[in-house]
């Protein structure tokens, strides 16, 4: 019933702006998975992610996405991933306002969500922090400031400050706020190199991502990372690594950290890909309900059509020496 | 004897003027015109500014102007395949990722010549691609790498 009062709402949207120049998307998966290791098999939901965005004045922009997912205590529904209005006062600087994805390496900005377009079925777990465990935190709400093409070597910028959620929720980052930013730099058409960054701090009684769980000791966080991004029509190479720094009162500090690489080679409408992925879980902190993960992706994307994939895979991590397959189809339109 | 020199000067250098304006008709039937709104500022966009601009990749058209770009359908498969070296499946993939990671707003697409013209005409930081033969007062065109489609050398065919 959400579901459909959340379409009604957002098709009256469409259908009563189109002066405006307002664009609506929908992006929808259904993903297949079998484990070696006892897990469940069988198919599940993805997301039903509605997009939309609006030019409401030659310099004011709007976008919102609504994803109908699954979330943690097993029920189907709405989340309202993002919701930013965006004013462009020229090439380096624009200003955002809202919930919008922290400028964290390069995969969370660029294949957050849209099944589609993100090149593997399930993203890297370092990138993965949203409604299950990762290492980073993914969202910001607050305000951002950006610049892109700067100079030759088209310096980009994006820098936030704000918090993880609404600052009346009593969930994550209690009262707190973040600096979170990033700086990269294209020296040659594809290629991409940055660093990205995070202060922040959480208060006693913030949720940790052990269920149930929360915050003994008020925590700072401190991130630090880098990537790298190669890209033409062919060839996708992505590198990301975050190394995280969790300091309380008396536990003291406790440093993880976690990356990936992907390569992907597109030949026709075949897209074979790889991707490595590791995490190192300092196992005395109380925040993280990770563990430690070194596994592997070998799979292929096939374009049946410019609004449908099919991506098969297969996984295995060498920790636990399970392994997995997975099938998921992709829709956008 | 001079009065025939003459005749035949004059009928050589009325020939010359055809000769010339047929070549540079030619030219600019082959070509693509990048165009903007005649009260726009910008005259002249290198190589890598076209392209940054038409792949999505730039947000404004001069630095400070938010761009509004229109794809005419006709010959976007033309522009992107000689310019870009890609298909125009290719470029609209990737212009779709960069709407929906928030980097800028869609282009649009028309099929009318005369409408293209009429909406770059009177839009701020509107630009297009139109075949150089349909350009008209109404619009102007831009340089692009310092030259106009009519001169030897121009980059977009």
């Amino acid at each position: 019933m959400r579901i459909i009062r959340g379409l009604i709402v957002l098709a009256s949207l469409a259908t009563a702006a189109p002066a405006q120049d307002t664009h609506v998307s929908v992006y929808a998966d259904i993903v297949f998975r079998s484990a070696s290791d006892g897990g469940k098999n069988g198919f599940t939901y993805g997301a039903f992610d509605v997009f939309l965005q609006s030019q409401l004045t030659p310099r004011l922009t709007f976008l919102s996405e609504l994803v109908f997912e699954r979330a943690n205590d097993g029920t189907f529904g709405p989340d309202l991933e993002r919701v930013q209005v965006t004013y462009v006062a020229s090439e380096a600087l624009r200003v955002t306002a809202g919930r919008f994805h922290s400028p964290l390496g390069y995969w969370n900005t660029a294949y957050h969500h849209g099944g589609i377009m993100q090149p593997v079925i399930e993203r890297p777990r370092a990138t993965a922090y949203e409604d299950g465990p990762g290492l980073v935190n993914m969202h910001t709400l607050g305000l951002m400031i950006s610049g892109r093409n700067i100079s030759g070597l088209h310096l980009a910028y994006d820098l936030a400050y704000g918090g993880h959620l609404d600052a009346d929720a009593n969930l994550h980052g209690l009262n707190a706020a973040r600096v979170v930013g990033s700086v990269y730099a294209e020296p040659l058409h594809g290629l991409r190199v940055g660093v990205s960054g995070d202060i922040d701090r959480y208060l006693v009684g913030a949720l940790t991502q052990i269920d149930g769980d929360s915050l003994k000791n008020a925590m700072n966080s401190a991130i630090i990372g880098g990537f790298i991004r190669v890209k033409n029509d062919a060839l996708e190479l992505i590198g990301e690594i975050h190394n995280v720094q969790h300091s309380y009162g008396a536990p003291g500090s406790f440093v993880s950290s976690g990356g990936f690489v992907y390569g992907g080679y597109t030949v026709g409408k075949w897209a074979p890909y790889a991707m490595w992925q590791s995490l190192k879980i300092d196992r005395g902190d109380p925040f993280y309900a990770l563990r430690d993960t070194r596994s592997g992706v070998l799979g292929t994307r096939y374009e049946v059509s410019e609004k449908a994939i099919l991506k098969f895979e297969g996984r295995y991590n060498q920790v636990t020496q399970a392994g997995s397959f997975g099938a998921q189809i992709a829709i956008g339109f | 004897m001079a009065n025939s020199l003459r005749v035949l000067s004059s009928r050589m250098a009325r020939s010359f003027v055809v000769a010339c304006a047929l070549v540079a008709a030619h030219r600019a039937s082959a070509q693509i015109a990048i165009i903007v709104s005649p009260a726009a500022a910008i005259r002249d966009l290198t190589i890598e500014e076209v392209r940054r601009i038409f792949s999505g990749d730039a947000v404004t058209i001069d630095g400070s102007t938010p761009s509004r770009v229109v794809f005419h359908e006709d010959t976007q498969r033309a522009f992107f395949q000689s310019f870009y070296g890609k298909s125009v499946e290719v470029a609209r993939r990737h212009w779709i990722e960069l709407v929906f990671r928030g980097e800028n707003t869609p282009p649009r697409t028309m099929a009318d010549l005369a409408e293209i013209k009429r909406f770059v005409a009177n839009t701020a930081g509107a630009i297009a691609f139109i075949p150089a033969t349909a350009a008209d007062g109404s619009i102007r065109i831009v340089k692009v790498g310092g030259k106009l489609p009519t001169e030897a050398g121009y980059s977009l065919k």
